[in-house]
């Protein structure tokens, strides 16, 4: 296209180009990713990869069965942790909602607290915290920990889709009969699901992604896919590294697949 | 008359502010009742307070003649229009209207069957599965009102549900609730701050001004049997004339008549379509002038002061020139104005002459309408 030639149309041209790049900024990594995964040998100055094998997959799901076991364990967890984070994050949104109610700004500051503060601050003082309340139980203060760094973000989600007429609809809806569960089933959750949803798939990536405080709160006893990544990224293993990349990848996309599907489901019943 | 809903003594406050003062109200079945006030006047906290969504400080609420003030809203047997309209974005037309059906364990069948004809009513028969984004202004506001009548409940609650709409659409609405109000036999209270809607819509009107009632009535009777300065003026514009009651005459530069008042100082209001201008100068006004020509004759050479009197009153008694004209379709509103600075103005039928200069003249229709004073409180 010439930029001169189409100059009304200069404000098009950088969009596309800008739209193109966004593009590739995140198409570009997941390729890498999966060429990396495949990449037996790719030593410099070759342009492309020499030799390509399935030894890192085959490595993951069929030689080293802990392996296995732990990546599933991760996202179990991690999936635990989401469900803990959004109900903890529903109950203080609709607080934070309500009028009336003191403390609004002192729940705000407590609950943003653990992304203000590095996270190794914030581990270490969440792992004295727990020795002092006498939690040893690693899984439960990793657990416990994995929640507080994510319900600021789970939080902001809810709060966002409470104060969207959310209570109007309540209000309508209590007046024509729907109170308690009912009311929720039928009118709070479906209005909210466009922002648990994202704020569900956050803790969930949050979660999963968690390096340091899964390392300095469950002492090595927890393993999380993270901490079973980070060794071979710094060894160079580089294919074994993008494997482990793409199944995390793989399973945020299966995460967000499945409640796409458990919505859809949802909407079937109901009509 | 049965009376539906009524109110006694009700008292509101939110945030330490008191918004309802002393309210007492009855609703009389099968009538229209319009809620009028301006804005911030408490009209939709009482429409609220009666639902039982904002707790009352005070007072007892009776529905057929039970107290139903400590009853959740969904008991109290009203249904509700909100301003807002509050549809479900989530659910359909049908799934909207069909929503406290649902709720109240109706077979499915029977409920469909229900919406079918809750949509026929409102004339939108066939949008069942309708997205609701999908609908027109108008649309919205009938399924609205269908969703309201398939609570099955005798009392229907209007809040403002016509302000988003333009005009003409709010007219035709209007009377869509009126024939569906004879049809259905409904009692609806009808929150507004349009006096026009209230006055074409409502059997009665009940007008609120700083969380109090100040008068409820027909609405001819607001029209010209205000109780009030403020309720005449609130309901439609008009004229205020000083002057004086004095022996059962109330007297001012242009009018009087006989009255039965108190002496003293009154503003004397009346409506545009009760004025007229005429060239003919007036027997009052002849009368005044000559006595005002005479004190002229007789008071040259005394004080500036009581020849600056006798001027003001000559002034007063000037004709009125036409200074500007208002379109508004079938009428114009004629302004006039004498060299004393008094502004009248008056209502002309299309077609009819427009006097460039005149006096202005009253007429009233016999028994119909009312001469209105007002002392200095308005009152």
């Amino acid at each position: 296209m010439n930029p001169i030639k189409y100059k009304g149309r200069a404000g098009g041209i950088f969009y596309l180009l800008f739209r193109n790049l966004f593009f590739l900024s995140l198409v570009l990594p997941l390729f890498f990713l999966l060429l990396f995964s495949f990449t037996e040998r790719y030593a410099w100055p070759e342009l492309f990869p020499t030799s390509f094998s399935l030894r890192s997959f085959k490595s993951i799901l069929f030689q080293r069965k802990a392996l296995f076991q732990d990546t599933l364990f991760s996202m179990v967890f991690s999936l635990l942790v989401s469900l803990c984070t959004v109900l903890v994050a529903f109950c203080t949104a609709k607080y934070q909602n309500e009028e009336g109610l003191k403390g609004k700004g002192l729940v705000a500051f407590l609950v943003n607290f653990p992304i203000m503060i590095p996270a190794t601050v914030f581990a270490m003082g969440a792992q004295i915290l727990f020795l002092k309340i006498k939690i040893f139980n690693p899984f439960l203060t990793v657990f416990l920990a994995h929640v507080l760094y994510a319900l600021p973000y789970a939080v902001s989600f809810l709060q966002e889709g409470m104060s969207r007429k959310m209570k109007l609809y309540e209000e309508q809806a209590k007046v024509m009969g729907a109170v308690g569960g009912r009311l929720f089933w039928k009118v709070s959750l479906p209005l909210l699901y466009p922002y648990i949803f994202p704020a569900f798939m956050m803790s969930y990536i949050l979660s999963m992604s968690q390096y340091i405080l899964t390392l300095i709160l469950g002492g090595g006893k927890v393993k999380s896919l993270s901490l079973i990544m980070v060794p071979y990224i710094q060894s160079g293993e580089r294919n074994l590294a993008s494997a482990y990349g793409l199944i995390f990848l793989s399973s945020s996309f299966l995460l967000f697949f499945l409640l796409d599907f458990l919505e859809k489901g949802i909407q079937r019943e109901r009509g | 008359m049965e009376i539906c809903l009524s109110c006694e003594n009700l008292e509101l406050e939110l945030e330490k502010k008191k918004i309802l003062k002393d309210i007492s109200l009855e609703v009389r079945s099968g009538e229209i009742l319009a809620l009028l006030g301006e804005s911030g006047c408490g009209k939709s906290s009482l429409l609220k307070a009666m639902l039982g969504l904002y707790p009352l400080a005070k007072g007892k609420i009776f529905f057929q003649g039970k107290e139903i003030q400590n009853l959740p809203s969904h008991k109290r047997g009203i249904s509700v229009v909100f301003q807002d309209l509050r549809l479900f974005p989530h659910l359909n037309v049908g799934e909207n209207v069909g929503f406290s059906l649902e709720l109240q364990k109706v077979p499915k069948a029977e409920r469909k069957q229900r919406v079918e004809e809750l949509l026929k009513l409102v004339q939108l028969e066939s949008y069942s599965e309708r997205r609701i984004d999908s609908l027109s202004g108008g649309q919205m506001q009938r399924v609205a009102i269908a969703r309201a009548l398939a609570m099955n409940e005798k009392l229907l609650f209007l809040d403002e549900p016509f302000s988003a709409l333009d005009p003409n659409l709010r007219r035709e609405m209007g009377d869509f609730l009126l024939e569906l109000q004879r049809k259905e036999n409904l009692t609806v209270v009808l929150v507004t701050h349009d006096q026009e809607e209230a006055l074409r819509l409502a059997h009665r009107i009940a007008l609120m001004k700083g969380g109090e009632i100040l008068q409820v009535d027909e609405g001819e009777k607001l029209y010209y049997a205000p109780v009030s300065e403020y309720v005449a003026r609130f309901m439609g514009k008009g004229n205020s004339i000083l002057g004086r009651v004095e022996k059962g005459v109330f007297s001012c530069p242009y009018f009087s008549f006989p009255v039965e008042k108190e002496e003293g100082n009154y503003s004397f209001f009346f409506r545009e379509r009760q004025l007229s201008f005429t060239e003919e100068i007036g027997e009052r006004q002849i009368a005044e002038r000559q006595i005002a020509e005479r004190k002229n004759t007789e008071k040259q050479g005394e004080s500036l002061h009581e020849v600056e009197e006798v001027s003001v009153a000559t002034e007063a008694l000037s004709p009125f020139k036409l200074i500007e004209k208002e379109y508004l379709g079938e009428f114009f509103r004629a302004f006039y104005k004498n060299s004393a600075g008094q502004v009248l103005s008056c209502l002309i039928e299309r077609g009819e002459e427009l006097p460039e200069k005149g006096f202005p003249k009253l007429s009233f229709k016999e028994g119909e309408e009312k001469i209105l004073f007002f002392n200095k409180e308005g009152k």
